[in-house]
């Protein structure tokens, strides 16, 4: 299988804030959507689902095999289980691609008769907000109620899935989804290489940066890294898990959700991440060449045992288990960047909208989250004791990071969720840096300024 | 008298058919250049005067998003940058494909279908395919190529260089390609000129004791005038539109070393939802492309009267 990159599943975070205003803008100027139909829904109570229900459950989803190896095998099983539970109860499950879910889920959630009973929906403004604007998603709160889903995911899944009702900012508000995977970017670490050099397995920043500085004094590259484009987004997966050793989670949360009153970038602890980068640039701890490198290269490298560490996300668990077997390692920092898979909706014209909670908690089951471990996702729910220990090792540590993260609340969200650009602009940026044109503190200080303009934008 | 008058008015009843019909033979291509050309280049124009997401409210802003182009650093690099690109993609191909037509009108050698066909190879290629296929090349040793020949030869360290991902070399390295995927394109449209050009020309000259280069400058150049002409003026329009091969082969980096204004359009639009600065950069690149039209036109008329 391909490498996935997070880039298959948070395609659509680039567009976050095209779809703040686009929210906006389709909230003025509708008039269908909210507050119209006395069909489906809005009749019905939320309720647990009566086991002799009949008829037909329509969910809705965006799994692809190629970046949810879990999330497309638990389909079936998900499926198996509900119609087991549910005598009566057939599920009709649609799949489709990410493109038809931005063009289609507004027009198919205005009416009952198009509307499925639950589907997934993707976080941010251009997707959820759009349909929260409109009307069309249900708030789980009142599920919430009946099956606590909400303690099981915890809140920084969540928050990830909230939206006021104006659709401006996200972060707060309702919860509209929830998701049933997660995803960390951590480091992944060859015990061979490091024992090689006298090295430890990383267990804190202090032994992960002097493995770092060992490997280089016995001139081995110590970090196989690429940044050469327009594939390798380790540049900016690599400042942002040096910033959560300078940074606070709660810090960078209040960045990338705009709250807060003065949420900046520009800090003494964002200049200090910025600063070890370049250094790190500087000694030689990244290959010759990673200006031209693509990801595809720098994750060979890794795999081919060249470098001792390789920085990335967990979705490079597979291919990195499978080439370095037993010396492969997934150290997840106490700070950790990442962020929730896609979340579940229900449209508030849903035919039956007590048949898609229903759905929502199966989901949530210890079974379906054991397995979406076992066929290779992260679980948003902490897997049982037996399942972690059935799992890769680094699928395991992947998986054992998220948890910790997302209950300690450590768990810091990808930086380029804060403005539409900022991903293209810290990436320039990075560049820059790393290049030796431009100073940690002038990264920061641009980079701050063009949040500022967009956000003063935004009224 | 009636006669007359019947023909008078039959012939002014023809006259109004001839007329009605060839405004119904000329409808169907003035409906399609309307509605697909004219009609979309005055939204744009209309666009470029507001600032617009695309999906909302449109608010009139007049010139600010032009205003833009000039004082933001990004887009005026850009420009810059393009300046550079269009001597790679226009400039270079041109001139070399122009000695080499020469050359081979020196030594007419068999075969010469062959070298058409595999000169005009990369034109042929999907620029997505070229620019990937030229990244492989380009990148460090181990992977590259170019690097690795480079180093065979002593001209390189065993490391390489990163052509595409090096402040210094990243612009010249996608102006190369660019130059290489013209050259055919080039070659193909000066050598049918260079056969027109009679013998005799070249055989008086050399009586006259002409050199080789007198015979380029004084005969090849100016006869093969208007060719040249067409050559520049398709690759510059091709640099001046150059988005695919930038966008896969740098996507606009190291920092901007290689942005595009053709990029910035895309990104503008479709990822950041500025459709309004699109349009403007659109706009003002096809003014830039109008005037380097006429500019090359008008040059070649005045120097052939």
């Amino acid at each position: 299988m391909a490498a996935r990159t997070r880039y298959g599943r948070r395609t659509t975070r680039l567009t976050v804030a095209l779809g703040v205003v686009a929210a906006a803008a389709i909230a003025g100027c509708s008039s269908s959507g909210s507050g119209s139909g006395a069909s489906g829904s809005s009749a019905t109570q939320p309720a647990m689902l009566a086991k002799n229900i009949t008829g037909t459950l329509n969910e809705w989803n965006w799994d692809i095999p190629g970046d949810d190896p879990g999330e497309t095998a638990v389909l079936p099983i998900l499926e198996k289980t509900i119609e087991q539970e549910y005598p009566g109860l057939k599920v009709a499950n649609t799949s489709m691609s990410l493109s038809d879910q931005n063009d289609k889920l507004p027009l198919a959630f205005a009416d009952s008769s198009s509307a499925p009973d639950v589907s997934e929906t993707n976080e941010g403004l251009q997707n959820q907000g759009r349909l929260v604007a409109d009307g069309e998603l249900l708030p789980l709160e009142p599920y919430n109620k009946l099956y606590n889903w909400f303690a099981k995911v915890g809140p920084l899944p969540l928050q990830y899935n909230s939206l006021p009702a104006s659709g401006k900012t996200f972060g707060t508000g309702n919860v509209y989804g929830i998701p049933e995977t997660g995803t960390v970017v951590g480091i992944f670490y060859n015990k061979a290489v490091l024992a090689s050099v006298g090295g430890v397995v990383p267990t804190s920043w202090a032994s992960f940066t002097s493995d770092m500085a060992l490997l280089a004094s016995h001139g081995k590259t110590a970090m196989a890294y690429a940044a050469g484009q327009p594939t390798a987004y380790q540049p900016v997966h690599m400042l942002y898990t040096i910033a959560n050793h300078y940074v606070s989670a709660a810090a960078q949360n209040a960045f990338v959700f705009h709250t807060g009153s003065d949420p900046s970038i520009d800090t003494a602890g964002f200049v200090q991440a910025a600063a070890t980068m370049a250094a790190w640039t500087k000694d030689g701890y990244f290959p010759k060449g990673y200006q031209g490198l693509s990801d595809v290269t720098a994750l060979n490298m890794f795999d081919q045992g060249q470098t001792g560490f390789f920085l990335e996300g967990d979705w490079y668990s597979s291919s990195v288990q499978s080439a370095l077997g037993a010396n492969a390692g997934f150290w997840v920092p106490p700070v950790v960047t990442g962020g929730p898979g896609e979340g579940w909706s229900i449209p508030s014209k849903a035919p039956d909208p007590n048949a898609g909670a229903a759905l929502i908690n199966v989901l949530l089951s210890p079974a379906i989250q054991n397995d979406l471990l076992h066929y290779g996702d992260i679980p948003v729910v902490t897997p049982s004791a037996a399942a972690l220990a059935a799992a890769s090792p680094t699928l395991r540590s992947a998986a054992a990071g998220w948890s910790d993260a997302v209950h300690s609340g450590n768990l810091v969200p990808y930086l380029d969720y804060a403005t539409p650009n900022f991903l293209n602009q810290e990436m320039a940026g990075i560049q820059e840096l790393q290049a030796g044109q431009i100073t940690p503190s002038a990264l920061m200080q641009s980079l701050q300024s063009d949040y500022t303009s967009y956000w003063s934008q935004q009224g | 008298m009636t006669l007359l008058k019947t023909s008078t008015a039959g012939s002014r009843r023809r006259k109004r058919r001839d007329w009605l019909s060839g405004y119904l033979y000329l409808a169907p291509a003035v409906i399609i250049l309307g509605a697909l050309i004219i009609y979309p280049l005055g939204k744009a124009v209309q666009y470029s005067l507001q600032q617009w997401d695309g999906v909302g409210i449109a608010k009139y802003v007049g010139f600010a998003n032009y205003t833009q182009i000039f004082t933001d650093p990004v887009e005026r690099g850009s420009l810059v940058n393009l300046g550079i690109l269009l001597v790679f993609y226009s400039l270079i191909p041109t001139a070399l494909s122009l000695v080499i037509v020469n050359l081979m009108r020196r030594s007419r050698q068999r075969g010469m279908g062959f070298f058409r066909v595999i000169y005009f190879l990369p034109q042929v290629i999907v620029t997505v395919v070229v620019a990937i296929v030229w990244t492989w090349l380009l990148a460090p040793s181990g992977t590259g190529t170019v690097n690795g020949l480079l180093h065979v030869f002593g001209l390189g360290p065993s490391t390489g260089t990163p052509w595409l991902g090096s402040f210094s070399a990243a612009l010249p390295a996608v102006g190369f390609i660019a130059a290489w995927l013209d050259f055919g394109l080039c070659f193909v449209l000066l050598l049918p000129g260079i056969q027109r050009i009679p013998p005799e020309l070249y055989d008086a000259a050399r009586v006259d004791g002409a050199g080789l280069l007198r015979e380029f400058f004084s005969i090849t150049v100016p006869m093969l005038r208007r060719d040249i002409g067409a050559a520049i003026t398709i690759t510059a329009v091709a640099a001046l539109q150059s988005f695919t091969l930038v966008y896969q082969a740098t996507d606009g980096g190291p920092g901007y070393q290689t942005m595009v204004p053709g990029l910035l359009i895309y990104r503008d639009a479709f990822q950041l939802g500025e459709v309004g600065t699109a349009s403007a950069l659109g706009i003002a690149m096809s003014i830039i492309i109008f005037a380097l039209t006429f500019g090359i036109r008008a040059l070649i008329e005045r120097n052939a009267t």
